[in-house]
């Protein structure tokens, strides 16, 4: 009994030791916010550990020290640490060199040390004894090079690092991280801490105009070198260390932090964090910045490792404390996920912030949630067609008459409902709901909502046409055709009747092969053909009545509104097309060559065009549709077939199609002969004689080698005088005439080669002769909606760019006369002619012999290639003529086996 | 033959059946957001565009204005047509130059909401009725009171000022009172024209609902305001001062700038929450076609920013320094860089100041200008003025009116009108040592129209 009650009695007397912890951080001295959120972010878990009781019912005892952080003063407090006794475990420094020079001291007796904060892959390095709870700075440097070259597209960076371990460290590995990106320091340049005159780096960056700058420094220092930059005009972005995350820089640094990009562990509003956020708020009236949280992640470690010992009751010592920490499961706390293992460790969560101060008060929020967007659009597609045909067929003597008749009516309907979500976990399936009605500041324009990309589209497309074709020969040599065909669809806003589109033609033809007189041997067929016919068109925009298209609700009125969708336009006619043929048909006796030659003559009358329009119309536009233009179209198509190869073992044919054709405009309706602007050959060019979709431009002065502004001509002289150039461009001599935006010869060339049962079809397309403006980069669409263009890294940007370049410099603020001028230039006029692979077809039909034939007839294996690019371009912007500014259609293979039942 | 027969009979009435319904199936809308505007409610929506109907007010009014000066190096950076807006020197090219590719200009907009209104006007009698008749009245009223404001606008901005004696002989707008594209290519007298306002406006008053539902839509209480406006634009105090008393009969709050949920005083974004309670009507510049007043980039004219005195809350809620000088944070759209160009009730408040002292009711016109002015300073601070003549009082109502109405392009109007009576206010701007004016009744108060309108449409120039 009595050595029980004197083991009690000792366990009682055990469990009220305290559990003593070091702690060691600058206190004072140029970085000691950071220390006091370090020792803050340690004291609230002791705090909180204490009031419930301590651990295992011992209390903690927190020796709390400063090291200025001193690499000398580290080594002295760390002894002192060590002296106290009975030491468990130490937390500190702050940055990696004074945290280094303490861990010799603590490895020498057995406690072990976690650094929150320290990056250096050396303080790891020390002994087992030390642990880091921050991601390496390789890992770190990784980030930040993204976010440098992959994000802000920076390829020449300016390097600013603090003058110690870490500061050499960040600078060296963000360096190689930029370099193994393809980008290029271009000066890596140490602060002293301490520095309050930066006006030589400041001078040094803006003559060197770099893509963006890193910032390795801390607060004090930083937040003086962005506004001197700022105070020397120099927009730079800039990209900072995880360090200035501290609300201390912001207060310093004031709305000059503005647009900073910080990759960061920690943000105090993420939801995730709230209970820490709310604890540390309460205790310390303040907002807690990472240091806090890794310093309160770093303790809470320790604590669990401390309490690991005593739960498995073993005596509580530094050495039980480390081996609990390496053994520790990974731990969520508020910076993520940390598991140490052999000194390293790799932070989950990541959160690239971009700084935006409010009013007064500095502050990071992020109303977009941190996380994914996802939008989503769900459409479906309906198409239905019915259709109804007679045919008639009859013949009497040497008359044969062929008629048919019918109605066809036809409907699609795409429905289409899109949302969109913030803050999308695709893993677990969440997002998190945002306030879309307030306006918040945005960087390029003044304030936005947050959009909430709801969307949804009904179209329902109907068709309906009436045709009918008869046909009459004569003794199989006389032909005579005739057709008429109308077609509607449910326009909206016209009038039942000027839905319908009528077409009708009539044509006859002639087999002369099959005259009795016909003696020319060689030619065993020949028909001339001819055709003439006429369709009349109603515009889609043609609209009797006024039709309105609702929005969705407005963001802050919270009414429905509408815009008017088209104006009623009651006076356009139709327009007329008249359209005749001739043709002849052949074929040589031995088989060699066959094919037809058609000319044709296409006359546009009443042609939709753009009509100038004052604005005291009302409809904020300067031209309306209306029936301005005649045209006259040209053209030639023969097709041919030659068989060059027909042996028993390989045959080999070639298609030819050659295509000619050349559209004018003849009349133009408008009264004024100025009204000429740059073409882009979408609508009809209105001069006269000239192809009627054509792209003309303003011509092209080249660069001014002393600032990259683009330069027209005015009076036949160089000039950077915008407005002038464009108002002058009124008189046809200031746009130079590019020719014609419509291929004018275009054609395919098919050979197929037969051997064995093994076939090879390839097809060549060509078109050319034409031109087509390529998508150039327009620095207010940059400035006012972030959209950019790759040009912009050819932009002029030094004294003699000009010879290699046409992209003018960038000017801020923008001259939007500036960017108009040069996107309707000569500058963005390029060659559309092109040769492009079309497909490629390998067919292999199975021999005869197969024991499969017995059941299947002709069994073929095929391989197709489709889209498969270009082969040669005229121009040299790397751009393909058919899709200009888009992606090309990929590659489609496809691979099959076509058979029929016997 | 007989089966032949047969099979043509059905045919035929195959094609028939589809051709009998075809027109009925070819009336489907292809799009469910399409609709021509029949019922009160589309009518409505037209006119809620909010983007078009109240925002994009103009800019060059301001920029002739002397609310402001530019500093050396912005006044460099500005293209040539804001460079000359700020010397008076616009002409026709210099306003082509302003508005060419630009479709919403400032001639273009608002010509496109006298044509939106005008849209509304012509379908409303086909509109069919909505279940409650004062939705057809207030849609009615709405529709003029966007046309005639447009009009007014027009009218400050490319006319002279009203001249009691001449107006039948001085030059007005161009008066499209219909949706056709086709209209009569001429300016009207400027005094049809301030008819055709006059009508528009107070036909909508008796149309209009007393107090909107939102402010984005007109009110009786807004067209009483705006009534008030163009009487005072046209010299006539005792019209202004009725209706800028029924105006505040319907809605006479007011901010008291020393409560924080009134006015955020210290915050240099926004110190102003949008739709506050003094705004009647909201009309806003979301787009500055002249740079020149653009918040960040001018400065708050010197003299005009120290004749507040140091307890006026307007000193810390409207202006904040730029190093340079001082900007100025005071719109009351709820954010800084977009102007208010609206009418709130402080307007009216020192329109029934002004009116009332000009007819020697001293009392009741100060009566108007204490309570606006209690409400604008720090609570205790405020001092009663004292004047021994009505011209002194009238220069400090004037004064006053300067001081609460700045950004809001009623210095424009109030320059024009004041001179027209002889207050003979000369403008000056300083350009790199060269001094520029705008005399009193200058033909540059009436801004010139673009070359290419009066080219297109055979209009005369100012």
């Amino acid at each position: 009994m009595a050595a029980s009650a004197a083991l009690v009695l000792q366990g009682t007397a055990f469990a009220q030791a305290p559990i003593k912890i070091g702690l060691f951080a600058p206190l004072t001295g140029g970085v000691a916010a950071n220390g006091i959120n370090i020792r803050d972010g340690v004291a609230l878990v002791v705090d909180q550990v204490n009031a419930q009781g301590g651990i295992h019912g011992r209390k903690i005892e927190l020796l709390t020290e400063d090291d200025r952080n001193s690499p000398k003063d580290a080594a002295t407090v760390a002894q002192k640490i060590v002296d106290s006794g009975d030491v468990v475990l130490a937390i500190g420094s702050f940055t990696s060199t004074p945290s280094i020079s303490a861990a010799p001291v603590f490895a020498s007796a057995k406690i072990p040390q976690i650094a929150p904060t320290a990056t250096h892959p050396r303080y790891t390095a020390q002994s087992n004894y030390q642990f880091g709870s921050s991601n390496l700075e390789q890992i770190v440097a990784g980030h930040n090079a993204r976010v440098l070259v992959d994000e802000l597209h920076a390829k020449r960076i300016v390097v600013v690092y603090n003058q110690d371990d870490w500061g050499l460290l960040a600078s060296k590995t963000t360096g190689e991280a930029i370099a193994a990106k393809g980008s290029q320091v271009i000066l890596s340049e140490a602060v002293i801490p301490g520095s309050k005159d930066f006006r030589p780096l400041v001078s040094k960056i803006k003559a060197l105009n770099p893509d963006a700058v890193y910032f390795g420094i801390h607060y004090a220092e930083a937040a003086i070198l962005v506004q001197q930059l700022h105070q020397a005009s120099v927009a730079v972005p800039i990209v900072a260390a995880e360090t200035l995350t501290t609300p201390k820089f912001l207060e310093l640094a004031g709305k000059d932090a503005d647009g900073i990009r910080i990759v960061s562990t920690f943000l105090a509003s993420n939801p995730a964090n709230a209970d820490f956020t709310k604890a540390f708020q309460a205790r310390y009236s303040r907002e807690p910045d990472r240091l806090a949280a890794l310093s309160y992640d770093s303790i809470s470690l320790g604590i669990n490792a401390i309490k690991a010992v005593l739960d498995a009751g073993k005596p509580l010592t530094g050495a039980a404390v480390r081996d609990a920490l390496e053994a520790a499961a990974p731990f969520k706390g508020v910076t993520g996920t940390t598991k140490f293992q052999k000194g390293t460790v790799d932070k989950d969560t990541l959160l690239l912030l971009l700084i935006k101060t409010a009013a007064n008060t500095a502050t990071l929020s992020s109303p977009i949630p941190i996380g994914g967007i996802l939008d989503k659009t769900v459409s479906t597609v309906k198409n239905n067609s019915f259709r109804v045909q007679l045919d008639y067929n009859t013949s009497w003597g040497e008359h044969t008459l062929s008629a048919i008749g019918g109605a066809e009516i036809r409907n699609t309907v795409t429905k289409s409902d899109a949302y969109r979500v913030y803050g999308y976990n695709g893993n677990v399936l969440t997002s998190v709901a945002v306030d879309n009605t307030t306006l918040f500041p945005t960087r390029f324009s003044s304030s936005q909502t947050i959009p909430n990309g709801i969307n949804f589209s009904e179209i329902e497309n109907r068709y309906v046409s009436f045709y009918a074709n008869a046909g009459y020969n004569y003794k199989d040599r006389y032909q005579l055709t005739a057709s008429a065909r109308r077609d509607a669809s449910n326009i909206f806003g016209v009038a039942t009747n000027d839905k319908w589109n009528p077409f009708w033609s009539v044509g006859g033809a002639w087999a002369i092969s099959k005259e009795p007189f016909y003696k020319l041997g060689i030619i065993n067929y020949l028909k001339l053909r001819a055709t003439i016919g006429i369709s009349g068109i109603a515009d889609q925009s043609r609209s009797a009545v006024t039709v309105i298209q609702y929005q969705g609700q407005d963001a802050q009125t919270g009414l429905q509104y509408a815009s008017i969708d088209q104006y009623a336009n009651p006076d356009l006619r139709w327009e007329k097309i008249v359209t005749k043929n001739i043709g002849l048909d052949f074929a040589l006796s031995n088989g060699i060559l066959s094919g037809s030659v058609d000319y044709y003559r296409k006359q546009g009358r009443d042609l939709f065009g753009p009509a100038p329009v004052d604005y005291t119309i009302g409809q904020q536009s300067n031209v309306v549709t209306k029936n301005m233009a005649n045209s006259l179209s040209k053209g030639l198509e023969i097709q041919l077939r030659s068989t060059n190869i027909r042996s028993r073992y390989i045959q080999w044919s070639t298609d030819w199609i050659f295509s000619y054709n050349r559209s004018i405009t003849t009349a133009y309706y408008w009264p004024s002969i100025d009204y000429y602007t740059p073409t882009s050959g979408v609508t009809i060019s209105p001069r006269v004689g000239y192809d009627m979709f054509a792209i003309s431009a303003y011509k092209w002065g080249g660069l001014n080698p002393e600032n990259g502004n683009p330069r027209g001509y005015v009076d036949g002289l160089l000039s950077e005088d915008y407005g002038t150039i464009v108002q002058s461009a009124k008189e046809v001599s200031i746009l130079v005439y590019k020719g014609s935006s419509i291929p004018v010869y275009s054609g395919t060339v098919g050979n197929t080669i037969t051997a064995k049962g093994l076939t090879l079809t390839v097809y060549l397309q060509y078109k050319l002769g034409y031109y087509l403006r390529k998508p150039s980069l327009s620095y207010s669409q940059l400035f006012d909606y972030g959209i950019g263009n790759a040009d912009y890294a050819k932009r002029w940007q030094h004294m003699g760019d000009e010879a290699r370049t046409n992209v003018p410099s960038m000017l801020y603020p923008n001259i939007s006369y500036r960017d108009d001028f040069y996107q309707l230039s000569e500058a963005t006029v390029i060659k559309g002619d092109q040769l492009r692979l079309q497909f490629i077809n390998l067919d292999y039909s199975l021999p005869g012999s197969l024991s499969l034939k017995k059941m299947f007839k002709d069994i073929h294996l095929y391989c197709n290639a489709s889209n498969l690019g270009i082969i040669w371009k005229a121009n040299n912007a790397g751009i393909d003529p058919d899709y200009p500014g888009t992606i090309p259609t990929p590659v489609m293979l496809t691979f099959g086996i076509k058979t029929n039942l016997k | 033959m007989n089966t032949i027969n047969k099979q043509i009979i059905m045919v035929a009435w195959g094609a028939i059946l589809v051709f009998a319904s075809c027109n009925k199936y070819l009336d489907k809308k292809p799009d469910k957001s399409l609709v021509e505007p029949s019922t009160m409610e589309d009518l409505q929506a037209i006119l809620d565009n909010k983007t078009l109907m109240n925002n994009y007010s103009p800019s060059v009014d301001e920029a002739c204005s002397d609310d402001y000066y530019l500093s050396a190096t912005r006044y460099a950076g500005f293209l040539d047509f804001a460079q000359k807006a700020y010397t008076w020197q616009l002409d026709g090219n210099a306003m082509d130059q302003a508005y060419n590719n630009i479709s919403y200009n400032e001639w273009s907009i608002l010509y496109d909401q006298i044509n939106k209104a005008n849209i509304v006007l012509d379908n409303i009698s086909n509109a069919n009725g909505s279940s409650n008749p004062t939705i057809a009245n207030s849609v009615h009223g709405q529709a003029l009171f966007y046309r005639g404001y447009a009009f007014f606008q027009l009218v400050l901005l490319f006319s002279q000022s009203y001249d009691g004696s001449n107006a039948g002989s001085q030059q007005g707008i161009v008066l499209k009172l219909n949706s056709s594209t086709e209209y009569d290519h001429e300016r009207s007298s400027l005094s049809a024209s301030y008819s055709q306002i006059i009508s528009d406006l107070s036909q909508s008053t008796a149309l209009l609902d007393d107090l909107p539902e939102i402010v984005t839509r007109p009110s009786k209480c807004a067209a009483f305001a705006l009534l008030a406006r163009v009487y005072l634009s046209r010299q006539q105090y005792d019209s202004a001062l009725y209706f800028a008393k029924e105006s505040l009969t319907l809605d006479s709050s007011l901010l008291n700038y020393n409560n924080t949920s009134d006015v955020n005083i210290a915050s240099n974004t926004k110190p102003f929450q949008q739709f506050n309670k003094e705004v009647i009507f909201q009309k806003i510049s979301t787009q500055y076609i002249f740079p020149n007043t653009y918040p960040l980039y001018c400065n708050v004219d010197s003299v005009l920013y120290k004749s507040y005195e140091a307890d006026d809350l307007r000193l810390k809620a409207f202006f904040w320094t730029n190093g340079d000088g001082y900007s100025f944070k005071g719109s009351y759209s709820g954010t800084r860089n977009n102007l208010f160009k609206g009418i709130a009730t402080d307007e009216l408040y020192l329109d029934c100041a002004e009116c009332f002292i000009r007819r020697g009711q001293m009392t009741e016109g100060l009566s108007y200008l204490n309570t606006l002015l209690i409400n604008r300073y720090t609570t205790g601070k405020y001092q009663v003025p004292a004047f021994s003549s009505q011209q002194e009082a009238l220069q400090f109502v004037l004064q006053e009116r300067r001081k609460e109405l700045l950004f809001r392009s009623v210095r424009w109007m109030d320059l024009k009108r004041l001179n027209r009576e002889g207050a003979g206010i000369i403008q000056t701007r300083v350009i790199d040592g060269r001094l520029y004016t705008l005399p009193s009744n200058a033909n540059q108060y009436a801004i010139p129209i673009p070359s290419y309108i009066i080219t297109q449409t055979g209009i005369s120039q100012n």
